[in-house]
C-alpha cells in the first residue's frame, strides 16, 4: 500500500515545526501532529534566551539580528520578528550575597519572545505546504514494513497515521521514544517541576543580566533564577526547580521574601506564571528505530534550547529527505547530534557538579567558597554546561588555601565531585 | 475521583505527559481528565508545579 504522506513529525515545537518546514520546502509530503490547538500560545516553562553568542556553543557562532536568526555554521536562517533584549552577564550570588561574574564586553545572549518565534515558524510551515493536525496528540509510533505509523486522537478518536519516515519532536517527555523502545537504557533521574513567575513592580539593580542565586536556605535542590523579558523593565521573570513533590513556588516566595534580593520584589505582582513537570534521562546515543528518528529534546538530556532545536529540525528534514532519495541521511544526522550537543560528551560529568551545589552544601559554606573568587573577572559565557566547570575550576585555583583554612570542606568537595551525573541528580526527592 | 482547578492550571501538559494510564489530555486546550480511565494513581497530583489536581470524595 502506498502511503498518504513521506513523513509525520510528531510536535509542534521549534524542533517540529523546523522539521516540517525544512522537509516539505524540500517537496516532500509531510504531515505535523500538535496536541495543542494553539501552537503559539506560551504556556510552558522554558528557556527564552538565544545564548551563546559569545561563539562556539553547539558547534555554532550564532547571530542575531532583527527579523532573523542566522546559523552561519549549519548555513541556514530562521525568521524572527519579535522584540530581543541583549545579556552581558550571568551573575551568580550565593545566600549572603557574594557574587561572582561572568560578563562581556559583547552580549552573551539575547532575551526574546518564544510566542513570536512560533508564531513566524508556523507561518512558514503553512507556506510550505506541511497538512497541520492541531488539537491531535501523537500516543505511539511503531514501525511497519513500507515505513511507519503513529496512532493519533483526534476529536475523541484514535486512528492510525501512516507514512514512509516519522520524526518524534514531542519533547522531554516524549511517549514517542517510550513506545519505540529508545528510552530502553535510559534510567529516569526523578521528576522535576519548575515554576516561572512573569512579575511586574520588580526594581532590578541588575539590567541586562541573568541572575542565580544559590543556598539551601532559598532552595533545597538548585538556585531560582531571574532576568528581564524581552517586553521591557516592567515584565521580569523568576524561576525556580524542586525534584517532585516539592512545591517550587516556595523557592520563589523565598527569593521575594527572605533573601538577599527580597528588596527587589516590595512592590513586585505575580502576572503570570508558567509550569512544567521533566523526567531527564541521559541523552540518546543514537536516535534511530527503524524509520523513527527522535530530534530535540525527545532524545535529549533534559533541553536542546530553542536554537538546539532548531537545528535538529533543520538537520533531520534534510536527513530525511536523503534517506526517501534512497541514499544516507541518517548516519550523518546521528554524527552531527552527537558532536554538536555538550550532553554527548563524556564530561557531562561536570553538569552534575554545578546542579549539586545547593542540596550538598551550607549556606555558610557556599559563602565561603563564592568569597574566594569574588571580584576575579570571568569570562562572558551564560553557557550551562560551561558555567559549572568554570566556577569550580575558579574555586580549585584556591584549593591549598580550603585545604589549609576548610579542611573538612575540602575533603566534602573532593566526594561530590567524584559522584556521576546519574548520581548527583538522583537526591533525595523527597525533600 | 481527582479533579483539575482550572485556575491553577498552566497547560503546560507535565501531568499529560506523565500520567501512566493516558488519562489526561487537552480538550480543546484545556486539560482534561478521562474518569474512565484514570486509576487515581495520582501521579499528576505529585507532578504538577502548581499544584492544580485535587482528589475529590466521590
Amino acid at each position: 500500500m502506498a502511503t498518504q504522506y513521506d513523513l509525520i513529525v510528531i510536535g509542534a515545537g521549534p524542533a517540529g515545526l523546523m522539521a516540517a518546514k525544512t522537509a516539505a520546502e524540500q517537496s516532500l509530503k509531510v504531515v505535523l501532529i500538535e496536541r495543542r490547538k494553539d501552537i503559539t500560545k506560551w504556556t510552558r516553562a522554558d528557556c527564552m534566551m538565544f545564548y551563546g553568542l559569545e561563539g562556539g556553543f553547539l558547534g555554532e557562532d550564532l547571530k542575531v539580528e532583527i527579523g532573523k536568526v542566522i546559523f552561519p555554521r549549519n548555513g541556514f536562517e530562521v525568521k524572527y520578528s519579535g522584540g530581543l533584549y541583549p545579556l552581558y552577564h550571568w551573575r551568580v550570588m550565593s545566600p549572603g550575597g557574594h557574587r561572582i561574574d561572568f560578563s562581556g564586553d559583547n552580549p552573551i545572549a539575547t532575551v526574546f519572545d518564544k510566542e513570536i518565534l512560533l508564531r513566524d515558524l508556523l507561518g512558514e510551515v503553512e507556506k510550505s505546504g506541511v497538512t497541520l493536525f492541531s488539537g491531535t496528540p501523537g500516543i505511539k509510533a511503531e514501525n511497519t514494513k513500507e515505513g511507519a505509523k503513529v496512532l493519533i486522537k483526534s476529536e475523541g478518536k484514535e486512528s492510525w497515521l501512516e507514512a514512509k519516515k516519522v520524526i518524534a519532536a514531542d519533547g522531554v517527555n516524549s511517549r514517542i521514544t517510550e513506545s519505540v523502545g529508545l528510552n530502553k537504557e535510559r534510567p529516569p533521574m526523578g521528576t522535576f517541576k519548575v515554576v516561572q513567575y512573569i512579575m511586574e513592580g520588580v526594581e532590578n539593580p541588575y539590567p541586562n543580566s541573568w541572575v542565580q542565586i544559590y543556598g539551601q536556605s532559598i532552595s533545597p535542590f538548585a538556585p531560582p533564577h531571574f532576568l528581564q523579558t524581552v517586553h521591557g523593565e516592567s515584565l521580569h521573570k523568576l524561576g525556580a526547580i524542586r525534584p517532585a513533590p516539592g512545591n517550587p513556588e516556595e523557592d520563589l516566595k523565598t527569593v521575594m521574601e527572605k533573601s538577599c534580593l527580597s528588596s527587589w520584589f516590595k512592590k513586585a505582582k505575580v502576572v503570570y506564571k508558567m509550569g512544567v513537570s521533566v523526567k531527564p534521562k541521559m541523552p540518546i546515543e543514537k536516535p534511530i528505530m527503524g524509520n523513527i528518528l527522535a530530534i530535540g529534546d525527545a532524545a535529549a538530556f533534559v533541553e536542546v534550547e530553542n536554537q538546539g532545536a532548531l537545528m535538529c529540525g533543520y538537520h533531520a528534514g534534510h536527513a530525511i529527505l536523503k534517506e526517501i532519495e534512497g541514499k544516507d541521511g541518517i548516519t550523518e544526522y546521528i554524527d552531527w547530534w552527537q558532536k554538536s550537543f555538550e550532553f554527548n560528551n563524556p564530561d557531562i560529568q561536570r553538569i552534575a557538579q554545578g546542579y549539586a551545589i545547593n542540596p550538598y552544601y551550607e549556606d555558610e559554606e557556599i559563602d565561603y567558597l563564592f568569597s574566594l573568587v569574588e571580584g576575579e573577572s570571568f569570562e562572558g559565557t551564560i553557557n550551562q554546561y560551561k558555567i559549572p566547570k568554570m566556577l569550580w575550576d575558579a574555586i580549585f585555583r584556591h584549593k591549598e588555601r580550603i585545604q589549609r583554612e576548610r579542611p573538612e570542606l575540602s575533603q566534602k568537595i573532593e566526594g561530590i565531585h567524584s559522584m556521576t551525573t546519574q548520581e548527583a541528580f538522583t537526591i533525595d526527592q523527597e525533600k | 475521583m481527582i479533579k483539575i482547578d482550572i485556575e491553577k492550571c498552566t497547560g503546560c501538559g507535565g501531568c499529560i505527559d506523565l500520567c501512566p494510564q493516558i488519562a489526561i489530555a487537552l480538550i480543546n486546550d484545556v486539560v482534561t481528565i478521562d474518569e474512565e480511565k484514570c486509576n487515581e494513581c495520582k501521579i499528576c497530583v505529585k507532578v504538577c508545579p502548581t499544584n492544580a489536581p485535587y482528589e475529590v470524595e466521590q
